[in-house]
C-alpha cells in the first residue's frame, strides 16, 4: 500500500527541548490513521509539520509521495485540515466564510457544504465567533470537508462537540471517508471515538513513534491475559517479564497486556504461568492498549514494545 | 485562481476585516489635513493632534492587518488553506502602501501646496515623508509578524521606543559613539535590508525559529545606525556654487592681537575682519579654525565655532526693491563687522611658547537678500510664501514691550524664518516709504516648537518671534510713532545661500600697528549700493 504521509527522521526541537525526536512514520493511503499518544509526546507537532504550519529541524516529509516543500497548489488544495484552537476569522459569518474558501478549492462541493450545514445544524447567517466551541469546530469541519480532500488531516476535531453530533460526525466521517477513498490523519484524547474509526494506529511518545500499524494487526497481537493462581501468595510472587505490560494485581489473579498475540501458544508464557488454575485470554481494546503503551513506554525501549 | 485574483481577494477580505478601522484612519487623515491646510491651525498654533494619531494609529493598523493572517503563527487559519504565501504577503503590503501610507501621503501634498511650498521641493518632501512613515509601517509590520498578537505588539514597540531613548541619550550626551555618518547609513541600509529579506522569509518559509533573535538583532541594528548618523551636520551649498545677485569683493583679514595678553591665562585675541565692499552680501564662516604657529616650529589647532554664529557682512544692507538703510556701526546693519574671540587652548604650555603667527581657515558662504514677505503693519496681516506663514499678531505703538510679534508657521526643508542664528534666515525691516526712513528690527526673543503636517519628513516650526527696533532699543518713544507705524510696511528679508568656497587667511608675525598683513579675496565680484535711506530716529 502507498503511503499518503511518509516522514523520515523527522526532528523538532522548541528551543531547547525536542518536539520531535527523529520520527519515522507512514500513513497508507486510504487509511484512518489514529495518532494515540500522552499530553506533550508531539502530536499536535507532527499534524502541524504536516500541515506546513512547522518546519522540522531535521528530517524529510513526503505527501501523496512529493516533498512537503515542493508540493503544487493543487496537491495543497487535497488536503483538509481542523485543529483545536486554530483561529478562525471570528467576524465572518459562516457564509461569508464558505465564500471566500471556496475559490480555494477547484473541488470545493457547495452541495456537501449545505450538506454539512443542515446536518450540523449551523446558520450560515451566524458569526463565527457567535458560535459555541462545538459550532465553530463544525464550521471548521464543514470548510474541511466540503473540497473533498484526498488527505484530511485533524488534530483533536471532537472537541466541545455533544455526544448526538459527534456520534453523527463519526459515522459521517467513516462513510465519507470510505466512500471517498479519503485518508485522514487524527489525534484525539477521545479513545472511543478511535476505536470506532481507525484502522491505523500510531503510538506517540517523547517524540518518536513507538508503535505504527493496523488495527487488525493490533488486535491479532495484542492480547489481554487474565490468570487465576492457586492463591495470593502465588499471584504476588509472579515475576511479570519486561513485555508484560499493565500488570496488575487482585487477589488471586493476575491481569496482563501481551504483544506475544497467540497466548495459547506460547511457551514461554506457559512456562512463566505453570500454576494458573485458568488463563481467559480476549483482544486489549484500543484504549487498555494506550493505557498500557502510555505507562510501560517510559520504562521500554520503543523497539521492545513493538517487536 | 490567478495570484492577481487571489491578492484582490485576500485584500477584499483585510478591507472587510478592517473596515471600521480603516474608516477611522481615513477621518483621521482627514482632520489631520484640514488642520494643516486651513488658517484655524494657524491662528490656534496647534497642528500635531491628528498627525500624531496617524503615526499611532496607521501603524497598529498596519500590524493588525498582519496579524489577521499571520506568518509565523502555527494556529494562522490561512495557512493550513492553500493560499499563496507570497500572495498574501504582496496583499498585506498591497493595504499597507495603497491605503495605510498613500492617504495621508496626499494629504500631505495638500497640506504643502497649501503651505505654498516650492513645487520643485514638494516631490522631494513627499518622498522624505514616504521612506520615513514608510519605515515606520514597514518596521510595524515586521514586529506584528514577529509577535503573536496585539499586545505582545505594542509591548515589543515600547521595547523599541525605549531602546531608542536610551541610544539616542547615549548618542547625544556623546558618552559613546562609533563610526562615520556613511558608516552609519550603511549600517542602517544593511538593517533594513535583513528586514525585508526576514519579513518576506517568514511569509514564504513560516516557522523561521531564529526569527525572533535576528529580528530584534536587526531593528537594533537600525536604531544604532539612524540614532547614531541623526546627528549629522546641515548640509552647505557646494563649492563652486556661482554667486549670482548683487556680486561684490570681500576679504578675509586675520589679526593677531593683544598677543602680550599670552600669560598664565594661555590665552589670545583673534579678530576676523571681512574687509572690501561685497554690497548687499552676507557671509558665514562655517567651521572656522585657527592654526597657531609657534616660536618653537610647532603649531596648535584650535576651532573657533563662534565665528559661524551669525552672518557677518561688509556693507551695509541694500534692498533690492526698497531703500537701502544705514544704520549704526556694530548694528546688525552695520557697515563692517568685525568678529573678535578670545582663542584658549587646552594646552596652556603650547600658546606660552609664544605665537608667530595665525592661519585662519574656514568654509566661506555666501548669502543673498531677497525679499519674500511684504505685509502692512497692523494685527492679523499675514503673508504665504515658499511655505513660511507668517501674520502679525500684535503691533505696539510703544517700543519697550517689542514692536510687534510676528506669529510663524515653517514648513519645507528648512525652517527659514527661525534659522537666524545659523544664515540663511531672515531679517526684519521697517519701512516708511512715504516718509523715506526705515527701521531695522532686532529680535528679542521667539519661542518656536516643532510639529507635523499629515506625515513626518517635512520641517515644521511654529512659533512667535517679537521684534524690537534696533535703534531704540534704550531710546525713548517720539510723539510720531503711532503715525509712522500706520505708514510703515513690514520687509522680511530672507539670506539665500548663493555660494560657498574653502577659504585659508594667514597674518604676518605680531603686527606693532595691529594691521593685518596678509588676506585673500573671495571670487566675488562687486556692484555699488543703491541709495542710502537714513534711519529713521
Amino acid at each position: 500500500m502507498d503511503a499518503v504521509i511518509e516522514a523520515s527522521h523527522l526532528t523538532y526541537r522548541y528551543g531547547r527541548m525536542v518536539a520531535l525526536n527523529d520520527l519515522s512514520v507512514a500513513v497508507p493511503e486510504g487509511a484512518l490513521y489514529a495518532l494515540l499518544g500522552p499530553n506533550g509526546s508531539g502530536k499536535t507537532t507532527l499534524l502541524q509539520i504536516v500541515m506546513g504550519l512547522r518546519r522540522p529541524s531535521a528530517g524529510t516529509l513526503s505527501l501523496f509521495g512529493v516533498d512537503r516543500d515542493s508540493l503544487s497548489r493543487r496537491q495543497r488544495a487535497e488536503i483538509g485540515y481542523i485543529a483545536e484552537g486554530q483561529r478562525l476569522p471570528r467576524w465572518m459569518r459562516l457564509e461569508e466564510l464558505e465564500s471566500y474558501l471556496a475559490p480555494l478549492y477547484p473541488t470545493w462541493d457547495a452541495t456537501l457544504a449545505s450538506d454539512l450545514r443542515q446536518r450540523f445544524d449551523l446558520d450560515s447567517r451566524q458569526r463565527i465567533g457567535a458560535m459555541s466551541r462545538g459550532g465553530q469546530m463544525k464550521a471548521a469541519l464543514l470548510c474541511a470537508l466540503a473540497p473533498r480532500p484526498k488527505l484530511l488531516v485533524m488534530d483533536e476535531p471532537f472537541t466541545g462537540m455533544d455526544v448526538l453530533v459527534k456520534d453523527e460526525l463519526v459515522h459521517g466521517l467513516l462513510e465519507t471517508a470510505g466512500q471517498e477513498g479519503w485518508s485522514v490523519l487524527l489525534c484525539s484524547h477521545d479513545i472511543g471515538e478511535l476505536e470506532l474509526l481507525a484502522d491505523w494506529v500510531g503510538f506517540l511518545d517523547h517524540g518518536r513513534i513507538t508503535l505504527s500499524e493496523s488495527v487488525e494487526s493490533l488486535r491479532a497481537r495484542f492480547k489481554r491475559v487474565e490468570a487465576r493462581m492457586p492463591d495470593d501468595v502465588a499471584a504476588r510472587s509472579l515475576r511479570a517479564p519486561a513485555d508484560w505490560m499493565s500488570v496488575e494485581r487482585a487477589g488471586s489473579r493476575v491481569s496482563f497486556i501481551t504483544a506475544h498475540g497467540d497466548v495459547e501458544r506460547d511457551e514461554r508464557l506457559r512456562a512463566l504461568l505453570p500454576q494458573a488454575e485458568a488463563v481467559e485470554v480476549r483482544e486489549a481494546s484500543l484504549r487498555e492498549l494506550f493505557i498500557a503503551l502510555a505507562t510501560s513506554a517510559s520504562h521500554r525501549a520503543p523497539a521492545e514494545v513493538a517487536a | 485562481m490567478s495570484a492577481m485574483a487571489e491578492l484582490w481577494h485576500i485584500l477584499k477580505k483585510d478591507v472587510r476585516e478592517f473596515r471600521w478601522l480603516l474608516v477611522a484612519y481615513a477621518m483621521l487623515v482627514v482632520i489631520a489635513t484640514v488642520s494643516a491646510t486651513t488658517g484655524g491651525a494657524l491662528a490656534n498654533g496647534y497642528l500635531q493632534l491628528g498627525a500624531v494619531m496617524l503615526l499611532v494609529v496607521g501603524p497598529i493598523a498596519a500590524a493588525m492587518v498582519v496579524q489577521a493572517d499571520s506568518p509565523v503563527r502555527a494556529d494562522a487559519f490561512w495557512a493550513s488553506h492553500p493560499f499563496r504565501r507570497g500572495v498574501m504577503l504582496a496583499a498585506k503590503l498591497t493595504l499597507a502602501i495603497g491605503f495605510i501610507l498613500l492617504l495621508p501621503l496626499i494629504g500631505q501634498l495638500l497640506a504643502l501646496v497649501a503651505f505654498d511650498v516650492p513645487a520643485r521641493d514638494v516631490g522631494g518632501l513627499l518622498g522624505v515623508s514616504a521612506i520615513i512613515y514608510g519605515l515606520v509601517l514597514l518596521i510595524a509590520m515586521f514586529l506584528a509578524a514577529l509577535t503573536s498578537d496585539l499586545r505582545s505588539f505594542v509591548l515589543s514597540v515600547v521595547g523599541l521606543l525605549i531602546a531608542m531613548l536610551v541610544m539616542g541619550l547615549l548618542v547625544s550626551e556623546a558618552k559613546w559613539s562609533w563610526g562615520t555618518p556613511a558608516s552609519h547609513g550603511v549600517v542602517v541600509a544593511l538593517a533594513l535590508a535583513g528586514v525585508l529579506f526576514l519579513f518576506v522569509l517568514l511569509y514564504i518559509r513560516r516557522d523561521v525559529r531564529a526569527a525572533r533573535p535576528i529580528g530584534t538583532g536587526l531593528l537594533a541594528l537600525m536604531l544604532l545606525g539612524g540614532v547614531s548618523g541623526s546627528d549629522s551636520a546641515p548640509a552647505a551649498p557646494e563649492a563652486g556654487d556661482v554667486a549670482t545677485t548683487q556680486p561684490g569683493t570681500v576679504g578675509i583679514a586675520v589679526e593677531l592681537r593683544d598677543t602680550a595678553l599670552i600669560t598664565d591665562e594661555s590665552r589670545v585675541y583673534v579678530q576676523v575682519s571681512l574687509t572690501g565692499d561685497a554690497g548687499s552680501q552676507r557671509y558665514r564662516l562655517d567651521h572656522p579654525q585657527a592654526r597657531f604657529f609657534l616660536k618653537d616650529g610647532t603649531a596648535v589647532d584650535i576651532p573657533l565655532p563662534e565665528l559661524g554664529a551669525s552672518l557677518l557682512s561688509t556693507g551695509p544692507m541694500v534692498l533690492p526693491e526698497a531703500p537701502v538703510i544705514q544704520q549704526d556701526d556694530n548694528d546688525f546693519l552695520g557697515p563692517t563687522a568685525r568678529t573678535q574671540r578670545f582663542v584658549r587652548s587646552d594646552d596652556r604650555r603650547a600658546l606660552m611658547r609664544g605665537i608667530d603667527s595665525v592661519r585662519l581657515t574656514t568654509r566661506l558662504t555666501a548669502y543673498a537678500s531677497d525679499i519674500f514677505a511684504t505685509l502692512p503693519m497692523r494685527a492679523g496681516a499675514d503673508f504665504l510664501r515658499d511655505g513660511q506663514a507668517v501674520r502679525i499678531e500684535d503691533t505696539a505703538p510703544g517700543y519697550r514691550e517689542g514692536l510687534l510679534s510676528l506669529h510663524v508657521v515653517s514648513v519645507g526643508r528648512t525652517s527659514d524664518i527661525f534659522n537666524w542664528v545659523t544664515g540663511g534666515g531672515v531679517d526684519a525691516v521697517l519701512v516708511n516709504r512715504k516718509r523715506g526712513e526705515g527701521v531695522a528690527l532686532s529680535r528679542t526673543g521667539s519661542s518656536t516648537s516643532p510639529g507635523l503636517l499629515v506625515l513626518p519628513g517635512t520641517g515644521v516650526h511654529q512659533g512667535t518671534i517679537r521684534y524690537i527696533a534696533a535703534h531704540t532699543r534704550n531710546g525713548d518713544l517720539h510723539s510720531d510713532d503711532a503715525e509712522w507705524l500706520n505708514g510703515a510696511q513690514l520687509v522680511l528679508v530672507k539670506w539665500k545661500p548663493t555660494g560657498s568656497y574653502t577659504v585659508s587667511a594667514t597674518n604676518t608675525p605680531s603686527p606693532p600697528d595691529g594691521r593685518p598683513r596678509d588676506r585673500i579675496v573671495s571670487p566675488f565680484a562687486s556692484s555699488a549700493p543703491s541709495q542710502p535711506l537714513k534711519a529713521h530716529r
